[in-house]
């Protein structure tokens, strides 16, 4: 009988410290995830931002055209057009595509400028071409940063045994960005 | 039908697995130099006498404003784009403060013939993109006449007037040192409880949290070093990057 509690307690005993380490392992894997998944969305809401600024810094660049470029109605529309589209874009396909769409549009507006050669010798433009391109060149930055985040994030919870942690919680796959290649449609500035 | 799905997540796995090495093949693919000081002369194309002047003159910046300005010219940027070049590099010296996140790198390249001042964070309301574009075209028509000596001397004591310029706040140190003290004292205390409480791997992710909270880099060399548990600790840098891709290149 004595020996026989002697084993009860000693497998009792066991078993609480496999609970113990078994549940800081878990606790610490989640905590580690929630702070992974933190730090992602924040490189998401980076892209956000900087998707934003581009926004705000289009319609200007459209008007300084406008002013040299009148006729080239058709350019204006499709640049104004994707803009919306890219405000109106809800899930992320959307707005992969409103963003191939913009910059390419706003590829042809910088196009237009190489045949108004007052145009191009504006400072105001090319202070805004400036913007833009120092705009294009963070959003690719952020998205860079983005998916190595996501990549690091995805990577970890499939790996074993935080996979098991993961699945306990509900730690889903998180989407990459599209490849970036659009946003380097951005002529470079040339001062000749 | 149980093996088929272990074998999928096998080869999920494998995939992973190798987009994380080729990502990480591709980043170490850039051999960027190490730095030697503000002046750094890869190319071999500035005089003592300019890489003089800016050492210097970035010398006595960093003791007035806490800003290092780093010249920085290669020979060829072995087909990369000038501004992931730049940023690479930036992160990988981490110019920038820890803590104002400022700092300027000015990177001319000179077989591709472009010029970038890349800006970190910190300094993007006293040089926005707008104002680094004017510098490179005002100050850096040297550059076409191949003349990289005068063309750098003029945009570096352009950037350096400009940052110089009252509005740039100069940083108090004593606020940082005292945020400083807080935040190891929590390191310390977090780091001793989890300890404690639990097994090696916890110690790891608190590791790792500090750097991010510090506003540091994390840079890619140190991060790597200090995660060490898996993929996913590790390998990447904190939420505080100081460069984010602001500045402006020219071609000359």
């Amino acid at each position: 009988m004595m020996k026989n509690m002697k084993t009860g307690t000693k497998i009792l005993c066991c078993l609480v410290i496999v609970i113990l380490i078994c549940g800081g392992y878990i606790i610490s894997t989640r905590n580690k995830l929630v702070g992974q998944e933190q730090e992602t969305k924040q490189v998401f809401a980076n892209v956000q931002v900087y998707l934003q600024r581009r926004n705000d810094l289009i319609p200007n660049l459209v008007n300084t055209v406008k002013g040299y470029a009148k006729h080239e109605e058709e350019v204006f529309n499709a640049v104004t057009e994707a803009r919306q589209n890219m405000i109106n874009a809800k899930t992320p396909e959307e707005t992969v595509q409103a963003d191939a769409a913009l910059s390419s549009a706003v590829g042809r507006l910088l196009a237009i400028a190489e045949s108004y050669p007052d145009l191009k010798a504006k400072e105001n433009f090319l202070e805004l071409q400036d913007e833009l391109a120092g705009t294009e060149n963070r959003i690719a930055v952020a998205r860079k940063d983005a998916n190595e985040k996501v990549t690091a994030y995805n990577t970890s919870i499939k790996l074993f045994p935080k996979n098991i942690v993961a699945k306990m919680f509900g730690f889903n796959e998180l989407p990459l960005f599209e490849a970036d290649s659009n946003a380097k449609t951005v002529p470079a500035v040339s001062f000749n | 039908m149980r093996l088929f799905t272990k074998t999928n997540r096998f080869i999920r796995f494998l995939l992973c697995a190798s987009v994380i090495l080729l990502c990480v093949a591709n980043t170490s693919a850039l051999s960027i130099p190490k730095a030697e000081s503000c002046a750094n002369d890869f190319a071999g194309v500035l005089s003592s006498k300019t890489k003089t002047h800016i050492q210097k003159t970035s010398d006595a910046l960093y003791k007035k404003c806490k800003i290092p300005v780093v010249v920085a010219t290669i020979k060829s940027l072995e087909g990369e784009d000038i501004s992931n070049y730049a940023i690479e590099m930036a992160r990988k010296w981490q110019i920038a403060q820890k803590d104002s996140k400022k700092g300027i790198l000015i990177l001319l390249a000179v077989e591709d013939r472009e010029i970038r001042i890349e800006v970190s964070d910190g300094l993007e309301g006293v040089l926005n993109d707008a104002k680094a574009g004017r510098i490179i075209r005002q100050f850096g028509t040297p550059l076409k006449e191949n003349d990289y000596n005068l063309g750098i001397m003029q945009i570096f004591d352009a950037i350096v007037a400009e940052v110089e310029e009252p509005g740039s706040v100069v940083q108090d140190e004593d606020t940082f040192s005292k945020e400083d003290l807080i935040t190891a004292f929590f390191v310390i205390l977090i780091l001793a409880l989890s300890f404690i409480a639990t097994s090696k791997s916890k110690r790891n992710r608190f590791w790792g949290t500090s750097y991010n909270t510090g506003g540091s880099w994390g840079g890619f060399g140190s991060s790597s070093s200090s995660g060490g548990s898996s993929f996913g600790s590790g390998g990447s840098f904190g939420g505080g990057s100081s460069f984010s891709g602001g500045g402006a290149s020219s071609k000359f």
